[in-house]
């Protein structure tokens, strides 16, 4: 689970402000998803999105850390 | 035979300014979003191309103009218009609506949020557009209050038209939410066609009514 989809963006720049670790970056006027791996699923861009652009699906993106034998 | 064609305009109609788009909405490849939301975008996206079919809707078209009479043509294009239009009227505050079930900013927060976010050219887009739809609207419903002749508003209520229509699509496309290729060719060709369509009558109308005077 993670941000997956960011459509209809007014390019606010409030999700880049809220994302405690920078997944989130502009591009031109709009928002980006840059960093996907980074997300810790805490959903403040999509809460703080004014317009409802941000989605979080059950995608995951998070490799499973796995140790070794 | 006359009710077949007129069957056949209908069907035509339906099926490319209200199946079509809600077609390419379910087909296209965009993230789950709750009822209330996908509900408002549908109302939202077929109100926008009910919209551009009222081009095609009109005595520019002379087309449809054979087919139907032209005051029944009239009719319907007002009656479509005080439908539709206050639809995509309300639609920057729909778009808030969801906020009011959710945590996070105001719905009224957000709205100003939207507004006046203008580094965005999708919002400046949408706002000119939202004025020059609402002077559309505006001049239609008080027509007979406005000290204008018939041919001055017609003039009018086109050129309105079709900087609305031109910035409406400009805007949706931009904007990016719901927009499938498929759904850009459909707003591009049907937008280009509306215009080619207006521009062609009123330039040909001014010709000939150029001729007929000489």
């Amino acid at each position: 689970m993670a941000i997956s989809d960011i459509s209809g963006c007014i390019g606010c720049t409030t999700c880049v402000s809220v994302c405690p670790t920078d997944v989130i970056r502009m591009q031109k006027d709009k928002a980006i998803i840059k960093y996907v791996e980074d997300c810790q699923i805490c959903h403040l861009c999509r809460l703080y999105c004014p317009v409802d652009a941000i989605t979080i699906t059950a995608k995951k993106s998070i490799p499973v850390v796995v140790s070794w034998r | 035979m006359s009710i077949n064609i007129k069957f056949l305009y209908l069907f035509l109609a339906s099926l490319v300014f209200i199946a079509l788009p809600i077609i390419f909405f379910f087909l296209g490849e965009f993230p789950q979003r709750t009822i209330l939301k996908n509900s408002l975008s549908i109302i939202t996206i077929i109100a926008f191309f009910v919209i551009i079919g009222q081009f095609y809707l009109s005595t520019i078209n002379k087309g449809i103009t054979k087919v139907f009479k032209t005051f029944k043509v009239i009719k319907v294009h007002k009656t479509v218009g005080y439908l539709f239009l206050p639809i995509l009227i309300i639609h920057p505050f729909l778009i808030v609506v969801p906020r009011f079930f959710e945590v996070g900013p105001s719905p009224l927060e957000s709205f100003i949020k939207m507004i006046t976010s203008f580094d965005s050219l999708g919002i400046i887009l949408g706002l000119i557009a939202w004025v020059l739809m609402f002077a559309l609207g505006f001049t239609s419903v008080f027509k007979d209050k406005l000290n204008m002749t018939y041919k001055n508003w017609k003039i009018l209520h086109g050129v309105l038209s079709l900087g609305f229509i031109i910035l409406a699509s400009w805007h949706t496309i931009d904007m990016g939410r719901h927009m499938s290729n498929w759904m850009i060719t459909l707003i591009v060709v049907l937008t280009a066609i509306a215009s080619i369509l207006l521009l062609k009558n009123y330039i040909f109308t001014k010709k000939e009514a150029k001729r007929e005077i000489a």
